[in-house]
């Protein structure tokens, strides 16, 4: 999803709302992208019994990785 | 011959409450510690998507569970003085250096495969062949 500085400043409310549906939102000024807004997901403290037994595919998990070596 | 497991085959391991024998490096612990007690691992709950973290005591005694079968193979410094160089030839930036270094030392350790979930990345570092953790600890086939 894409939207102009403008439209955010404007609509901030319509521009945000494909977070709601976990997708990012791109900001573009002059046609150019300037910033990614990106869903924030809630983080919980779980047993390791029910970090076991979560669902968690391939992508997830590398993805976690990656984020833990930045 | 042995294979070697990375980070992404360990926790996987873990996930299947395995212990796993083969080959890693001692910087696998880091990275397996530092996911399961990061920003978490993205999940479905109840329909939502959420992230799960556990403790660092937790993290911490099930890195020592897990790698209770591992044999730690490490790159001296000049391994890694040596694997940087070839990284620049090979044009490897960023974060891609963890997974270029793990490629290093399963080629010192000699094994016969890499057990990984990252193909796309590692298939581009390496001509040890890989093979998906599913694929690897089926049927208790953990060595």
């Amino acid at each position: 999803m894409q939207a102009t500085l403008t439209e955010l400043q404007r609509h901030p409310r319509k521009v945000m709302r494909p977070l709601h549906s976990g997708k990012s939102v791109v900001i573009t000024e002059h046609g150019r992208p300037i910033a990614r807004i990106v869903p924030e997901v809630e983080t919980r403290l779980v047993s390791l019994e029910e970090f076991c037994a979560s669902e968690m595919s391939d992508e997830a998990i590398l993805k976690a990785i990656d984020e833990a070596r930045e | 011959m042995s294979v070697y497991l990375d980070t992404s085959a360990m926790i996987r391991a873990r996930k299947l409450n395995l212990q796993p024998e083969g080959i890693t490096r001692t910087h696998t612990l880091a990275e397996f510690y530092s996911t399961l007690t990061g920003t978490g691992v993205l999940t479905m709950v109840e329909g939502q998507e959420k992230k799960e973290k556990i403790s660092p005591k937790r993290a911490a005694a099930a890195a020592r569970e897990t790698f209770s079968k591992i044999t730690f193979v490490d790159l001296t410094t000049a391994d890694v003085f040596e694997s940087l160089e070839r990284a620049v030839a090979e044009n490897v930036q960023g974060r891609n250096i963890h997974d270029w270094l793990h490629c290093a030392a399963a080629e010192k350790a000699k094994c016969a495969a890499i057990v990984t979930l990252n193909f796309s990345d590692f298939s581009a570092m390496t001509n040890l062949p890989l093979v998906n953790p599913a694929k690897q600890f089926s049927a208790g086939r953990v060595a």
